[in-house]
C-alpha cells in the first residue's frame, strides 16, 4: 500500500503537534479511539470566547501514518474557522484531500470524531460562560 | 510503548532507507494486531506497537547499527506525538480511561 505524497508530508512534518492545558479558558479537548484498536487521537481547539473563532489547534496521535496525517490536516483546517464551520468538516473531505485508500478510511472517521468531541467539550466547558458574560 | 508499529513503513521518508512492518508477515495485510504476538501473551495495545525487522544473510553489522540508530530516533519522535505516552508520563493508568472503541 502506497501513501500519497500529502500523507507522507503530514507524517514527516506534522502540523500543530502538542497540547494545551485542559483548563485554559476556551480550550476544548477531544480524546477518541482506543489503544486496543491501534488508534487514539487527542485533538484540542483554542477558541476566542468572544468571537467563537478557533484561534489555534493542537493534536497528538497514536496510530499509523494516515491517522497522524488525518489529525494534522484537521488542526490546519480548524484554525480560523467558527465553531459552526468546524462542525461541517466531514471525514470524506479528509479522505479526498489525503487520497486515503479504503483500508484507511477509519483514520478520517476518527479525525471527524475528534473534531466533534473537541467542539462538544468546548461547548460544555466554556460556551455557557461566554453566554453569561455577554448577558 | 506509546506508538503504533504500523506507522513505520514510511518512517524514514518518501524514499525510505529502511522498511519495517508491524506484527508478523502473516498479518501484515490487515489492521488486526498480530495473533503471533498475542500468543506470546502481549496485550492488543502492545501487539499494535510491535515492529518486525527482517534480516538476510548479507546484512552487515553497520547496517544493523544504522537501523538501530534510526529506530531510536523514530520511536522518540512518535512518542512525543503520542497521547498515550503523554498520559503515561503524567501517571495516568491507561486502563482507567473509558475508551470509546470504534
Amino acid at each position: 500500500m502506497a501513501y500519497s505524497d500529502k500523507v507522507v508530508d503530514h507524517y514527516n512534518n506534522p502540523r500543530n503537534v502538542g497540547s494545551f492545558t485542559r483548563d485554559t479558558p476556551g480550550v476544548g479537548t477531544g480524546l477518541v479511539g482506543a489503544p486496543e484498536c491501534g488508534d487514539v487521537m487527542k485533538l484540542q481547539i483554542k477558541v476566542d470566547v468572544d468571537t467563537g473563532v478557533i484561534e489555534d489547534a493542537r493534536f497528538k496521535t497514536f496510530g499509523c501514518g494516515s491517522a497522524i496525517a488525518s489529525s494534522s490536516l484537521a488542526t490546519e483546517w480548524l484554525k480560523g474557522k467558527t465553531l459552526d464551520e468546524a462542525a461541517k468538516i466531514k471525514n470524506t473531505d479528509i479522505v479526498n484531500e489525503l487520497k486515503l485508500p479504503p483500508v484507511k478510511i477509519h483514520c478520517s472517521v476518527l479525525a471527524e470524531d475528534a473534531i466533534k468531541a473537541a467542539l462538544a467539550d468546548y461547548r460544555e466547558k466554556w460556551a455557557a460562560k461566554a453566554a453569561d458574560a455577554a448577558s | 510503548m506509546g506508538l503504533n508499529g504500523s506507522v513505520h513503513p514510511i518512517a524514514t521518508g518518501s524514499t525510505p532507507a529502511i522498511a519495517v512492518s508491524s506484527g508478523s508477515a502473516c498479518t501484515s495485510a490487515t489492521l488486526e494486531p498480530s495473533y503471533v504476538i498475542a500468543a506470546l501473551g502481549a496485550s492488543a495495545e502492545l501487539a499494535h506497537s510491535s515492529i518486525r525487522f527482517s534480516l538476510h544473510r548479507f546484512s552487515t553489522d553497520e547496517e544493523i547499527d544504522f537501523v538501530a540508530r534510526r529506530t531510536i530516533a523514530v520511536v522518540r519522535r512518535l512518542r512525543e506525538m503520542s497521547p498515550l505516552y503523554e498520559l503515561a508520563k503524567d501517571g495516568v493508568d491507561l486502563k482507567s480511561i473509558h475508551w470509546k472503541a470504534e
